[in-house]
């Protein structure tokens, strides 16, 4: 993550944000989405609004409950997935490759 | 357009879509515009329980904004074929060349 | 006239007072002019700029002797001609401002619309079954609210015009009742129930209203007297009798609205009931503290005075629901003139009116090419027809663009035959639009508002940064981004690479795109050029460019040993890399794939899916490498192995002499994909060396190639000897080894008597094993199994079934 924050200048290579995003086509990649949630998944299509197809997608909620008694917070993650799936755009936060050391 | 050429694909099959408020409403996809709005028919909510007030509805439009997930038929997708759309989408020309 | 706004001396003249108070009507023209000429030249003002045309004392007055032949001045009997009460009714949505004007025309009638609108309903509500009758006498209010007020079947009611109409018009409304109504109506007296008020015989209409109702007073000035206020009270204080108090309340009940459907009529009556007298006399105060009517019916106003407190506290209680009523009705009357007034414009657009509409919308959302804004639906649509319609023959990727997307569909569906006829006529709108890219917006003629041009990718620009000043912002930033340069490439030097690859494949999948949109658009039929040569010869370079970008970026033609591994390799170990292969190689010549496929056998072991692919001693493999071994056997082998299969044996001598030589063959040969390259290499040799090459029209081979062939065999076989069970999966995973036995066969069948020897003994083992296993596994798996040995025994003349156990 800290890594892909570094801007790697190509020579003549004007790019534009979306264009790394392309390069992710048919890779699996990481999306932080607003309301704490995270997927990971393939990314089978993109469009300019970060609208996305992800294919075996696994989403990650994080859920921070106050435990009452001890008023600990308790962080709770939820895990769905889905074979396919449309996220709309206007949630995501970033996109990134999933690290590589997990890879 | 390619999301909305996409959905137009699906019309017909079984879809559930995730709202922002978390509702998911499970149906058939009826139709679908550039705005990505959706109807469904034959709808169901996934939590029917927490969600009593849809119960009596058999049918939805949903605006486009409101959705946060499509989940899909994965068996109803071309993969490949998606990923083609997608990568000409995405090197169309910002000013289309004149034939 | 003491008007200062324009700021001119508004001292008076002299007028005395008494022609002041005389009213306006009591000053004749004359005296007016003489006042103001007199005025205007004491003060040196001209007047007669602001009120009087001095050129209309020039108008000659003479000549308007045929005036009265003209015109009539027979005022008395202008008989029905003009009378428009009745067209007027016609024109409902009107029929408000009508009946004022109407109203000023005849002075017996009530002088006042508010009034009569009050009262109206009050007595309506005493005689039930007329009061839609009496509604509709208002004029603006058909009987049904459905029926078009423009076509209104009610007459005109009586109960505005009094006993104006003559009695046919009253038809079916003759009765007693309906006679005091009007009468009471017209006389503009209360609402109260009354005997005495059942018959007013000291106000005969006539004489009722001696002024036009537009300065008429208010209705509170109408009241009852002092007695009826004083009974009325007593009633509703001391009496609680229902009937009577029922009957109060009818009256002062809200106004009928006979549009309205009978529930909503009485709804609000429960709710009446409950006022009580404390308030009543609340309201009454409330009302008491208004100004005081104008006294300006000097006739009547004597009389009427002392009603008033009594008709302030009937119309306190009534005001409320009236006000609730009036809501309603105006919404009412409001939706159905909306109705009518769109109604009005029913069938003014023709259907070709509304399908040019259409057409212009639409414009905005199909282009000329389905292929490039709907590409995924039109493909798809496509690849499902195929399916479907297996007799319609393969899709071809060489179809003529556009138009065969048209095309099929239209045969497809008849019913978007009208999208395909749209689709063409709006060909030429949107290309006339993209001739304008320029423009950020762009109104069609007849086109409900505008079409914008920007998208996400053509965005309106809001800055102009010159591209002198991004030069010097780019020889500042050098510098320091030289340093920032060369931290990442060395920390980061296999994400770099990575990216890098990732970037190779996106470009060889847009040239290859790129070349199959021309491949498409290859048809004549889609091209309307009179210089076809030309266009050939354009369609070629552009080809040529496109198949010699994407050659480029897949890097084969790299030396070798330059980087830690090849970047075609590189390629290959990405999914999508292996996906594109069969894509490119449609574009390639025989020397590229030829080239090709020795940079792959000469950096064999490099390949993830053969160095990720062999498994340790428990053989487990991590499953995504499995699945990428899968897709490199459906991908990348297929058109490699149709290569192979039309190489004549020099070629495939080559090939696996370089296997041999650039990789660690006991290694490779752990994995399926090495495995299933030497059985490609092993079977080709063999289909030659026994002469299946002439069938594809390749000469025999010659001795010299055989004795190769025979030195790379044997070279193949001594470095694998004693390895050979190695290349079978553990037991354990349940992996199909059929891969395995196929190799082996292939080994076997070009194998000498000696080495078919070492083989039967090295591989006895595992044959008896799966023979042992496939015994006890059920019928269809068992037959698998024995079916791969088979494979293996077969090569070598034997079957399973001679294999005692």
């Amino acid at each position: 993550m800290t890594e892909e924050a570094v801007p790697v200048v190509e020579p003549n290579a004007v790019e534009e944000p979306l264009d790394l995003v392309r390069l992710s086509l048919d890779e699996r990649i990481y999306v932080k989405l607003r309301g704490d949630r995270e997927l990971r998944g393939k990314l089978h299509a993109y469009d300019g609004h970060l609208n996305m197809i992800l294919g075996d997608v696994e989403e990650t909620i994080t859920v921070v409950e106050i435990n009452e008694e001890t008023e600990e917070e308790v962080i709770r993650t939820i895990k769905n997935t889905a074979e396919m799936l449309f996220v709309r755009g206007d949630g995501v936060i970033l996109v990134s490759p999933p690290s590589r050391t997990g890879a | 357009m390619l999301f909305y050429s996409f959905f137009k694909t699906l019309i017909g099959q079984q879809v559930t879509v995730e709202l922002k408020n978390d509702l998911a409403i499970t149906g058939i996809l009826v139709s679908v515009d550039q705005f990505l709005n959706i109807k469904l028919d034959d709808i169901h909510v996934v939590e029917e329980q927490k969600y009593p007030h849809m119960m009596a509805v058999k049918n939805c439009f949903i605006r486009g904004s409101v959705v946060r997930y499509v989940k899909l038929p994965a068996s109803a997708v071309d993969t490949a074929l998606l990923q083609d759309a997608a990568r000409r989408e995405a090197q169309q020309p910002t000013v289309p060349a004149p034939r | 006239m003491s008007d200062s706004y324009f700021g001119f001396d508004t001292t008076m003249p002299p007028l005395n007072s008494d022609q002041l108070t005389a009213g306006t009507a009591e000053i004749t023209e004359d005296e007016l002019s003489k006042n103001f000429e007199a005025f205007a030249l004491e003060s040196g003002q001209d007047f007669g700029v602001y009120g009087y045309d001095p050129l209309a004392d020039q108008l000659v007055e003479t000549g308007d002797d045929y005036n009265e032949e003209t015109f009539g001045n027979d005022i008395t009997n202008i008989g029905d001609d003009f009378d428009f009460t009745q067209s007027n009714a016609k024109i409902a949505d009107t029929i408000q401002k009508e009946e004022k004007i109407y109203v000023d025309r005849r002075e017996n009638v009530p002088s006042d619309n508010n009034e009569l609108i009050r009262q109206r309903p009050l007595f309506s509500n005493l005689w039930d079954d007329q009061a839609g009758i009496a509604v509709n006498g208002n004029g603006s209010y058909p009987n049904d609210p459905t029926t078009s007020p423009l076509m209104p079947e009610s007459p005109i009611s009586p109960s505005i015009w009094g006993s104006y109409h003559p009695p046919s018009t009253r038809k079916g409304l003759a009765s007693n009742n309906r006679q005091e109504f009007i009468q009471f109506s017209a006389m503009n007296l209360t609402n109260l129930h009354h005997p005495s008020y059942e018959n007013p015989p000291n106000y005969p209409p006539s004489q009722i209203s001696p002024l036009p109702p537009g300065f008429g007073p208010p209705p509170v000035a109408r009241v009852p007297t002092l007695e009826e206020i004083e009974k009325q009270l007593q009633r509703q204080a001391g009496q609680s009798s229902t009937i009577e108090n029922h009957q109060l309340q009818r009256q002062a009940g809200p106004p009928p609205q006979s549009q309205l459907p009978p529930p909503m009529h009485n709804s609000p009556l429960p709710e009446k009931r409950m006022l009580s007298l404390a308030e009543v006399e609340a309201a009454l105060l409330g009302m008491n503290s208004r100004p005081p009517p104008l006294p300006i019916y000097g006739q009547t106003e004597g009389v009427y005075r002392e009603q008033e407190t009594a008709f302030l506290e009937q119309e306190a209680a009534i005001r409320e629901q009236e006000t609730l009523y009036y809501e309603r009705e105006r919404k009412l009357r409001e939706k159905q003139r909306k109705l009518t007034d769109m109604a009005k414009y029913n069938g003014l657009m023709t259907q070709n009116d509304k399908d040019y509409i259409n057409r212009i919308q639409i414009s905005q959302l199909v282009t000329d090419d389905p292929y490039s804004d709907d590409f995924y639906y039109q493909v798809y649509t496509a690849i499902r027809n195929r399916q479907t319609q297996s007799q319609m023959g393969p899709f071809s990727p060489n179809a003529s663009g556009g138009g065969a997307g048209q095309e099929r569909r239209h045969r497809n569906r008849g019913s978007e035959s009208g999208m395909l006829k749209m689709q063409q006529q709006v060909l030429r709108i949107v290309n006339d639009a993209r001739r304008k890219p320029k423009s950020t917006q762009l109104s069609l003629e007849g086109a409900l508002g505008k079409i914008a041009l920007n998208s996400v990718r053509n965005p309106r620009q809001l800055l102009q940064v010159s591209a002198k000043h991004t030069d010097t912002l780019q020889t500042h930033a050098s510098p320091s981004g030289g340093t920032h340069h060369k931290v990442p490439s060395i920390t980061l030097h296999g994400i770099v690479d990575h990216r890098k690859v990732l970037r190779s494949i996106e470009n060889i999948y847009s040239a290859v795109l790129g070349l199959e949109e021309l491949r498409r658009n290859q048809h004549p039929q889609s091209r309307q050029y009179s210089d076809q040569e030309r266009e050939d010869k354009w369609l070629q370079e552009k080809y040529t460019e496109l198949a010699r970008k994407m050659w480029e970026e897949l890097h084969v033609t790299d030396p070798i040993g330059i980087s830690f591994q090849h970047p075609f390799i590189s390629i290959l170990s990405v999914s999508k890399g292996k996906k594109v292969i069969p894509r490119v190689l449609r574009h390639c010549n025989q020397d590229q794939i030829g080239a090709m496929i020795r940079i792959l056998v000469a950096n064999f072991e490099t390949l993830d899916v053969c160095k990720a692919a062999i498994g340790g001693s428990n053989g487990n493999i991590k499953q995504s490498i499995l699945d990428e071994v899968e897709l490199f056997m459906n991908t990348v082998v297929p058109p490699l192995l149709q290569f192979v299969a039309e190489a004549p044996l020099k070629i495939v001598i080559g090939l696996l002499t370089l296997f041999i030589e650039r990789n660690n063959i006991i290694w490779v040969a752990k994995s399926k994909v090495g495995l299933a390259f030497l059985t490609m290499f092993l079977s080709r040799a063999e289909i030659l060396k026994q002469g299946g090459g002439a069938m594809q029209g390749l000469p025999p081979p010659e001795d010299r190639e055989i004795m190769q062939w025979q030195e790379s065999y044997n070279r193949l076989f001594s470095q694998l000897q004693n390895y050979f069970l190695s290349s079978f999966p553990p037991f354990t995973s349940n992996i199909d080894d059929m891969y395995v036995w196929q190799f082996l066969a292939a080994m076997a069948v070009g194998a000498s008597m000696e080495q078919q020897h070492v083989l039967v003994t090295e591989i006895r083992e595992r044959v008896l094993e799966t023979v042992v296993q496939a015994s006890r596994m059920p019928h269809d798996k068992a037959a698998h199994k024995i079916t791969n040995v088979n494979l293996f025994l077969h090569a070598l003349g034997l079957d399973a079934s001679q294999l005692k156990i």
